[in-house]
C-alpha cells in the first residue's frame, strides 16, 4: 500500500480506528491521540500493507493494544466519566463496561493477549473465528484465552460479571 | 447490540465493502442501521491526513521530518542538515542536539511538520524524540511564545521533573494543543542523563527559549537540548 491509497481509504478507516479507541477508552481527546498514534504507525509500515481487509484486521489489532497499553499507563484516568463528544456508538453498556470495577481488576489480572481476545469477545462481540482473523491466533489459542479469563474471574468471584 | 446483530469488525468490513454477508441482516436492524450512520457521520468529519510524498528538505532546519525511514536515517540526514546549514532557523545548545519529529493533527488531518511550517490554535502535536547520545535517559519539553511565559508540555506540572525517554519510534504521552497566544513557539527540547526538574530548568530554557543561550542546568555536559522556532498562525476564529 503506497500513502497516497492510505490517504485514499483514510476515512473510513480512520472511522473505524477512532470509533474503536472512543470505545475502549472512553475519552475523546485520548482516543483522538490514540487514532493518531495507529496511522503513524500505520505510515511507517504502509508499504507492508494491503487496504482490505487485513489493514481493518491489522488496525483493530493495533489499536486495541495501543488503548490497552493507555489504560494500564492511566488507570486513574479510565475511572473519569466519558467526554460528552464522544460518538454516540454502541451501547452505554459498552462503552462503560471497562470502567466497571470488577472488570478493570479481571483485566489487569490476566496476560495482554487474554485482554486482548477479551476485549474482542465481550466489548466487540466477535465470534472466535473473527478474533482468530483479528489477533492472527488459531481458533483454538482463542478458545484457550477465554477459558483462562473465565477461570480467573471465577477464581476473583467474577465470573457472573465477565461471562 | 444484541446476540443476533453481526460484530462490529463485521459492520465495519461491511461498510468498506469487504464482507457483504450481513447485508440481509442490516436491512432490518435498526441498531446496525444506527450504528452505520453514526460510523457514516464520523467518516465525513475526518479530513484525510496530509502527507509529504517526499521528505522536507531545509537548508534552514535541524528538524526532518522523515517519513517511512528509520529513526538512524532521520538522526543521519538531520545531522547532514546542520552540518550544511549555514543559519540554522534552529539553533543547538551545548552537548549537541537533540533529534526530534513532530506529527501534527489539525483538522483531523495527520501530517509531519516541516520547519517551512506555520502552527495554528487547536493544532495538536506529538513529539517524536530520540537519544543525542546512548546515556541519554529523560526528556523534558517546555515553549516559550509570544507571551514569554514557559508552556510546560513535558511534563506539564510546573514541579514535574523529565519524563522518561519513549523506546525509538514511538511518541512522547498525550498530545500538546497549541493555544491562541501569540507566537513564535520556541520549543526548548532537553534530553539529560539525569531527571531535570521545572523549578530549576523554567528560567535556563526561558533564556535558552529566547536566544539567550545555556545556562544553570541546561549548560551541563549530561544535557542536551535543541530548540525549535516555529512560526504561529493566530486568527481570530478557526
Amino acid at each position: 500500500m503506497t500513502r497516497d491509497d492510505l490517504i485514499g481509504t483514510y476515512q473510513g478507516y480512520g472511522a473505524a480506528v477512532f470509533r474503536r479507541c472512543c470505545q475502549i477508552l472512553g475519552n475523546a481527546q485520548d482516543s483522538r491521540d490514540a487514532s493518531q498514534e495507529v496511522f503513524e504507525r500505520c505510515l511507517r509500515r504502509c508499504s507492508e500493507l494491503r487496504p482490505g481487509p487485513e489493514l481493518l484486521a491489522w488496525l483493530y489489532r493495533v489499536s486495541t493494544n495501543l488503548c490497552l497499553d493507555r489504560l494500564r499507563k492511566r488507570r486513574q484516568e479510565v475511572a473519569a466519566a466519558p467526554d460528552d463528544d464522544l460518538p454516540s456508538l454502541g451501547s452505554a453498556g459498552e462503552t462503560r463496561l471497562l470502567y466497571r470495577d470488577g472488570v478493570r481488576r479481571l483485566l489487569a489480572a490476566v496476560a495482554p493477549r487474554t485482554r486482548e481476545v477479551a476485549i474482542y469477545a465481550y466489548v466487540d462481540g466477535m465470534t472466535h473465528d473473527e478474533i482468530a482473523k483479528v489477533s492472527g491466533m488459531t481458533d483454538r489459542s482463542v478458545r484457550n484465552h477465554l477459558t483462562r479469563l473465565r477461570d480467573t474471574a471465577r477464581r476473583m468471584g467474577l465470573a457472573g460479571e465477565s461471562s | 447490540m444484541n446476540e443476533q446483530c453481526p460484530s462490529n469488525f463485521v459492520l465495519d468490513a461491511f461498510r468498506l465493502g469487504f464482507d457483504h454477508a450481513p447485508a440481509d441482516h442490516v436491512k432490518s436492524c435498526p441498531r446496525c442501521n444506527q450504528w452505520l450512520a453514526a460510523q457514516k457521520q464520523m467518516e465525513s468529519k475526518l479530513a484525510p491526513p496530509v502527507i509529504p510524498t517526499k521528505p522536507q528538505r531545509s537548508r534552514a532546519g535541524i528538524v526532518k521530518y522523515l517519513l517511512g525511514l528509520g529513526i538512524p536515517v532521520a538522526v543521519g540526514a538531520t545531522a547532514l542538515l546542520i552540518w550544511v546549514s549555514p543559519k540554522p532557523l534552529t539553533e543547538t545548545a551545548k552537548g549537541g542536539f537533540v533529534p526530534v519529529e513532530i506529527a501534527r493533527m489539525r483538522a483531523g488531518a495527520l501530517s509531519w511538520l516541516s520547519p517551512q511550517e506555520s502552527l495554528m490554535p487547536n493544532d495538536s502535536v506529538r513529539f517524536f524524540v530520540g537519544k543525542s547520545d546512548v546515556a541519554d535517559r529523560y526528556v523534558l519539553i517546555g515553549s516559550v511564545d509570544g507571551s514569554q511565559q514557559v508552556s510546560r508540555f513535558y511534563p506539564a506540572s510546573p514541579d514535574g521533573c523529565s519524563v522518561p525517554l519513549p523506546a525509538p519510534g514511538e511518541a512522547l504521552d498525550g498530545s500538546i494543543v497549541i493555544d491562541a497566544t501569540a507566537g513564535p513557539e520556541r520549543i526548548v527540547v532537553v534530553v539529560s542523563h539525569r531527571p531535570l526538574c521545572w523549578p530549576s530548568v523554567a528560567e535556563p530554557l526561558r533564556r535558552l527559549a529566547l536566544g539567550d543561550g545555556s545556562t544553570g542546568e541546561l549548560a551541563t555536559d549530561d544535557v542536551h537540548t535543541t530548540r525549535l522556532v516555529l512560526a504561529k498562525q493566530v486568527e481570530a476564529e478557526r
